[in-house]
């Protein structure tokens, strides 16, 4: 229902009809990542309105617009080529769009007061080599208004403090992209835009970004997150943003999808029968095919009772599954209907 | 803007390259002060000039003697500082937290400038370190309290300054650092020596005055043909302004394209 919604959403001509009205977050409790913005605050959300993008006359991005709101982990999921990477450069500044406008409530980021109190990215983790991790974030502190003694703690806190002062270029990539995520956070920011952040992290790294991630979120603040670990944004976001080929598929908060209702697979050697015997169910049976070949995907999580039909009805069955409905399922459900 | 310049002053001050590049500026700046300085030395022994290290043009070109390759390395550090960021994809730090690319690349040559002035400081004191033991042993003079001597240590400093500037112009325009660098030095190196050979031999001052080179020779007030100086240089403070063209026009080109182009 909501990415119907969404979709038709986009089809409509008016800016304001097409974009979920933007709320503004107060924080109002104490910041874990940063005590001076413990203060009451207002934190409008990101807003993506009708934003273009061409590469020599290939469009990258295609009329998207949604809207990312505060005190929420947004998932920004698509397959590769989809327009993420761009969108999210376009929002930063790093790239230009030919048309459309992707800002901070009414701000774009180069019109920010303080970017990097504002705004923290993780883009992608390329640093210089012969520099140290500890100078890298030196560097940067110098336009985020940030001290030593930050640097220090955000080191400790992403778990660098023993290699901070070795050259990069001897940094695995996990320990880069926890520099980056360091870097990121320097500036005490109210929004976070990260692009594939758990490349290489560890286990416990892609564990401690989560937290992090809700942490941060549950001050009001906004994040805006694509990967394409989908297990993780099922586990770490509120909403999902869907694009493919540029378009947007949907925008859905994560509680709409459902995803505890499971369903049922079942194969079977005769077909016809088994779709004769379980329309006694009065539930939805899919014909679906993998690389097994075809099977029944039937609307209910109660096995036991498609597993009894089948034996009233003496027919063999070869495979008798739950399945859980998670986010990939969703996911490839989007990207499918789209076609 | 002054937090644009201490990032970048950090971010030139965080590699090795600075302390490499003014240790390579000291002892080259100091063996080519000698030159000069044996060369006055010896024509005193041999009687051609008397009392050489009273002279003013002399004690200037010790004083100035690393200039021709302290603004070379001067150039280098301007195109690697510019060429590496391009090379290891670092510049997007940059533009993040300086989003107004303008501004970000006036911090960039803020910086530069600064440290360009450190190179040129770093040149003109070996150069007056090596003046040291020829003048006090030759009842000589340093000269410092002549304002034409004062002038021609600021000017020297300052050209070498200003081809800081020269080198991160080409590291705008020309993004692959290696490139750039091997382009730079030859030019600096081969292809500008030779235009000013030629044109030295066929003594075209006015086209020498505005080759780099020549601008640079004419702010320092040197005339020597070892050097293909022009004899009849432009006034310091129209070569000066020469000077200052040459850093603009590659900066001015690459400037657009930063500004305008998307980050790749």
């Amino acid at each position: 229902m909501a990415r119907r919604a969404a979709v038709a959403a986009q089809s409509a001509d008016h800016p304001a009809r097409r974009l979920p009205q933007p709320t503004v977050q107060r924080i109002a409790s104490p910041a874990t990542y940063g005590s001076r913005r413990a203060i009451t605050r207002e934190v409008p959300p990101i807003i993506v309105d009708r934003l273009v993008k061409s590469y020599n006359g290939t469009l990258a991005v295609r009329d998207l617009s949604f809207v990312v709101q505060p005190g929420r982990v947004t998932g920004f999921l698509g397959p590769n080529g989809a327009g993420k990477t761009t969108t999210m450069r376009i929002l930063v500044g790093l790239t230009s769009p030919t048309t459309g406008r992707a800002t901070f409530g009414d701000l774009a980021y180069a019109d920010l007061q303080h970017p990097q109190r504002t705004v923290g990215c993780v883009l992608d983790a390329s640093f210089h080599p012969a520099r140290s991790g500890r100078n890298h974030l030196r560097v940067l502190a110098a336009t985020a208004d940030a001290s030593d003694r930050r640097i220090d703690w955000l080191l400790d806190e992403v778990r660098l403090s023993d290699v901070a002062r070795r050259p990069v270029e001897e940094y695995s990539t996990g320990m880069r992209q926890r520099l980056a995520l360091a870097a990121a956070m320097l500036g005490k920011p109210d929004y976070l835009i990260l692009d594939e952040p758990t490349n290489g992290l560890d286990p416990a790294g892609i564990r401690w970004l989560r937290s992090f991630l809700r942490d941060f979120a549950a001050t009001g603040r906004t994040v805006l997150i694509s990967s394409h670990l989908l297990k993780e944004i099922e586990a770490t976001a509120d909403d999902i943003v869907v694009i493919n080929r540029g378009r947007l598929l949907a925008q859905v908060p994560m509680s709409e999808l459902n995803l505890s209702e499971g369903t049922t697979r079942v194969r079977i050697p005769d077909m016809q029968a088994a779709l004769r015997a379980l329309a006694a169910l009065r539930a939805d049976v899919q014909v679906a095919a993998d690389e097994r070949g075809a099977f029944l995907r039937i609307s209910t999580h109660k096995v036991s009772q498609v597993g009894s039909v089948l034996l009233n009805s003496g027919i063999v069955v070869d495979e008798l599954i739950s399945e859980r409905r998670d986010l990939e399922q969703e996911f490839f459900s989007m990207l499918e209907s789209s076609r | 803007m002054s937090g644009a310049l201490r990032a970048e002053l950090r971010r030139i001050t965080t590699t090795k390259l600075w302390w490499i590049v003014l240790i390579c500026i000291f002892v080259l700046s100091a063996g080519y002060a000698a030159l000069p300085a044996s060369a006055a030395l010896l024509q005193s022994k041999a009687g051609v000039v008397r009392s050489p290290f009273t002279d003013p043009g002399i004690i200037r070109s010790i004083y100035n003697g690393g200039n021709i390759l302290s603004r070379i390395l001067a150039m280098v550090v301007g195109i690697v500082s510019i060429g590496s960021e391009y090379r290891y994809g670092s510049l997007a730090w940059s533009i993040l937290a300086t989003p107004r690319r303008l501004r970000m690349l006036l911090g960039k040559a803020g910086a530069l400038l600064i440290f360009g002035v450190i190179c040129g400081i770093t040149s003109v004191a070996a150069g007056m370190l090596v003046a040291i033991p020829f003048v006090l042993a030759n009842n000589g003079s340093f000269l410092l309290d002549q304002p034409n001597t004062l002038r021609s240590i600021i000017l020297g400093i300052c050209s070498i300054a200003l081809w800081t500037m020269i080198g991160m112009g080409l590291g705008i325009l020309i993004k692959n650092i290696l490139i750039a660098l091997v382009l730079g030095v030859i030019l600096g190196f081969l292809v500008e020596p030779i235009v000013s050979l030629v044109l030295f031999l066929k003594r075209e001052d006015q086209l020498l005055n505005v080759m780099p080179s020549g601008a640079t020779n004419a702010m320092l007030e040197i005339s020597s043909p070892v050097l293909f100086a022009a004899q009849h240089p432009s006034p310091w403070w129209l070569a000066g302004m020469i000077l200052v063209a040459w850093c603009l026009l590659p900066a001015l080109a690459g400037v657009l394209s930063v500004v305008r182009r998307d980050l790749a």
